[in-house]
């Protein structure tokens, strides 16, 4: 044993700084527990990280080292592909001079840490989120991925059969804990990722906050579930006494887009000292889906959706609409198939359920006015068309018109099948207030995001690349304000293109995998964890932090270029964040 | 004041042939009272407390119906899916 200690402080003396924390990453990083039991895809090989290195050799003329194929670098420097397991034994290698990490190939996660200031802010203030619960409310995490080994406290996953944490409706699902964690997998992938930015530890593709301990609830994403989840998180960090931010990476639309929705308001109630929520803005920057008139008389409003042919590839089999206006305001509703034929005018029903079916042809269609305001004060109607397979193709129309009361002004959203993307979709659109629950609740901080990257280099070196637009806010990233002229989102991180975790359950197009264990994502999803990654750090010095006292933080530490200081932006909120 | 207490999400799926209990959020005027919070868990809401303004059940049409006519309930909502924010 003391000759092998010996030698590895050898073979670590032949290594740059960089490199030698690698490997001591890497070596901490075995994490052995039980067969994965539900898994019903195969796992992908052993997630080995393999490092890229620059390689100086006694000789210049040497090809290999320990099997390692070198290739030919910049004068006497070589490069090499070493897995961890053996980047040991390839720099105790007699031949071998110098091994240190690559500078010039950066990992994107390289770029966007930097980009928000957070390794000047963990040197400077000597923080890693150490004693602060990361939560992430996801699709579940990869349990064995050596960038989370040791710190996984509890998952509760509420996809599986048990018991669950709580005595109500919380008692779907099971809380695992040690070597039974491995009994949930995430199968997407993207929870992982998103827990890999926020709280990854091994380098080259480290997360914001590696010191933080995780809590993670695998969701069945219904909105109650969700909530139920932050709950949890927030009272399991409770009983360690550590301050928590939970991580959403997840919304929708069926809300009024102003932050009174249960799920919006229920999530901002669970806020409060040392207990943050992070939550992403949503990828509905550029999607028609959102459209504003205003009812000022008698003379209807009318929304055009276009739908696409009912023999396409891209027929709708149902589409929805998601209507609100002012509680001064009574309004009738109704709807005018692509063959001209209409639903009568409906007025506000006083008796639930609120709602009446009309056949247009073989589409049925459902429209809701319940005669009530929705505790936000505002008036919803919903209006629902399905299909027989798939609805009639053409011009769709929902016409609103005042009853009575005072003029207002008619925001309403699409919903459409998400699996066939543009069945549907609004003809005269409007691009803001997209933001949609649970990002759009007040206590929540809201995350937009910044393209820092728009192309990469795939594991089999293959370049890659993206539409995106770098150095600036992405392009899908949605906007707000909320209705009624709320600021949101809070700020802008990075969010494409970004390198973190690869869950070993889930599927993945080689052109996304960066290296073994690692792949590309985008989307505000990959932003919110940023942000949630340096609020645990931020969690660390000032454990009782308020909602209000760390958005503060960041509005402080944000800046939306070429605008003054402290200007908002309804793209990039108070700007990109740099701590 | 109206009788509607169900949001249209809820409306529309209580006019589609159902069966079986419907999830909900219940959305609370204020917290509930200590008294107040045996009746909501005699009406099946096991985790309603005096804290919190956002309850959530899984009930019968008939039980929300019931529910729907206490003084504290503002308004009942079908639960609904979100879904990740990925591009």
């Amino acid at each position: 044993m003391a000759s092998k200690s010996k030698a590895a402080v050898g073979g670590k003396n032949k290594m740059s700084a960089s490199l030698a924390v690698l490997l001591a990453s890497s070596e901490s990083a075995q994490v052995v527990g039980a067969k994965d039991l539900l898994s019903v895809r195969k796992r992908v090989p052993n997630l080995t990280p393999t490092y890229h290195v620059l390689v100086r050799c006694r000789d210049p003329q040497t090809k290999s080292i320990a099997g390692i194929k070198l290739a030919k670098g910049a004068g006497d420097v070589m490069t090499a592909l070493v897995p961890a397991s053996m980047l040991m034994e390839f720099a105790l290698n007699e031949k071998v001079e110098r091994v240190s990490a690559p500078r010039r190939l950066r990992p994107l996660m390289d770029i966007a840490g930097p980009l928000v200031g957070a390794p000047e802010y963990t040197a400077r203030n000597n923080v890693s989120g150490e004693g602060v619960i990361v939560g992430v409310v996801d699709t579940g995490i990869d349990v064995n991925h050596p960038a989370f080994a040791g710190r996984i406290l509890k998952i509760w996953d509420q996809e599986i059969a048990g018991e669950g944490p709580g005595t109500g409706y919380s008692k779907l699902g099971r809380v695992l804990t040690g070597a039974a964690m491995d009994a949930s997998a995430d199968m997407h992938g993207h929870g992982t990722h998103v827990a890999g930015i926020a709280s990854g530890a091994v380098a080259p593709f480290s997360g914001i906050a590696g010191g933080a301990g995780l809590i993670i609830v695998k969701t069945n994403f219904q909105n109650s579930a969700i909530v139920e989840g932050v709950r949890w998180i927030f009272d399991e960090a409770r009983k360690l006494g550590r301050p928590c931010v939970v991580n959403l990476s997840l919304g929708g639309h069926f809300d009024g887009h102003d932050g009174e929705d249960d799920t919006s308001v229920a999530i901002s109630d669970e806020c409060g000292p040392g207990r943050l929520v992070v939550a992403a803005a949503g990828n509905e920057g550029g999607d028609p889906i959102h459209a504003r008139q205003v009812v000022n008389s008698a003379q209807a409003v009318r929304f055009e959706i276009k739908v696409q042919p009912k023999r396409s590839n891209l027929s709708a089999p149902w589409f929805l609409i998601n209507g609100w206006y002012s509680g001064k305001t009574k309004c009738e509703v109704r709807v005018i198939s692509s063959t001209g034929a209409a639903t009568p005018w409906q007025g506000l029903l006083g008796t639930d359920p609120a709602a009446k079916t009309t056949m247009l042809g073989s589409d049925q269609v459902v429209v809701s006015t319940p005669d009530s305001v929705a505790p936000g004060g505002d008036r919803q109607f919903l209006v629902e068309v399905s299909g027989q397979g798939a609805v009639q193709g053409g011009l769709w129309k929902v016409e609103v018109r005042r009853k009575s009361g005072a003029a207002s002004d008619v925001d309403v959203w699409l919903l459409s099948d998400q699996e066939r993307y543009g069945s549907a979709e609004l003809v005269s659109p409007v691009f803001d207030t997209l933001i949609g629950s649970p990002g759009s609740g007040q206590k929540v901080v809201t995350v937009a995001s910044y393209t820092s990257r728009n192309q990469w280099t795939d594991i089999s070196g293959a370049p890659q690349s993206v539409g995106l637009a770098p150095d600036t806010v992405s392009e899908f990233s949605s906007p707000g304000p909320l209705r009624g002229g709320a600021l949101k989102p809070d700020v802008t991180a990075p969010g494409a293109m970004i390198a973190s975790c690869l869950s070993s359950a889930s599927s993945v197009d080689k052109s996304d995998v960066i290296a073994q264990g690692y792949r590309v994502m985008a989307g505000t999803s990959m932003a919110s964890p940023v942000v949630t990654g340096l609020l645990a750090l931020f969690l660390e010095t000032n454990p009782k932090a308020t909602p209000a006292q760390a958005k503060a933080w960041l509005k402080k530490n944000s800046a939306v270029p070429d605008s003054a200081p402290g200007a908002h932006d309804i793209k990039w909120g108070y700007g990109l964040i740099k701590v | 004041m109206s009788g509607a207490k169900f949001d249209p999400a809820l409306s529309l799926a209580l006019v589609r042939p159902h069966e079986g209990n419907v999830d909900v959020s219940v959305r609370l005027r204020s917290p509930l009272t200590p008294d107040e919070v045996g009746a909501f868990q005699q009406m099946g809401i096991a985790d309603a407390d005096t804290r919190r303004r956002v309850l959530f059940a899984c009930l019968p049409s008939d039980a929300l119906k019931a529910l729907a006519q206490h003084d504290k309930v503002a308004q009942l909502s079908l639960v609904r899916k979100m879904a990740p924010n990925i591009k």
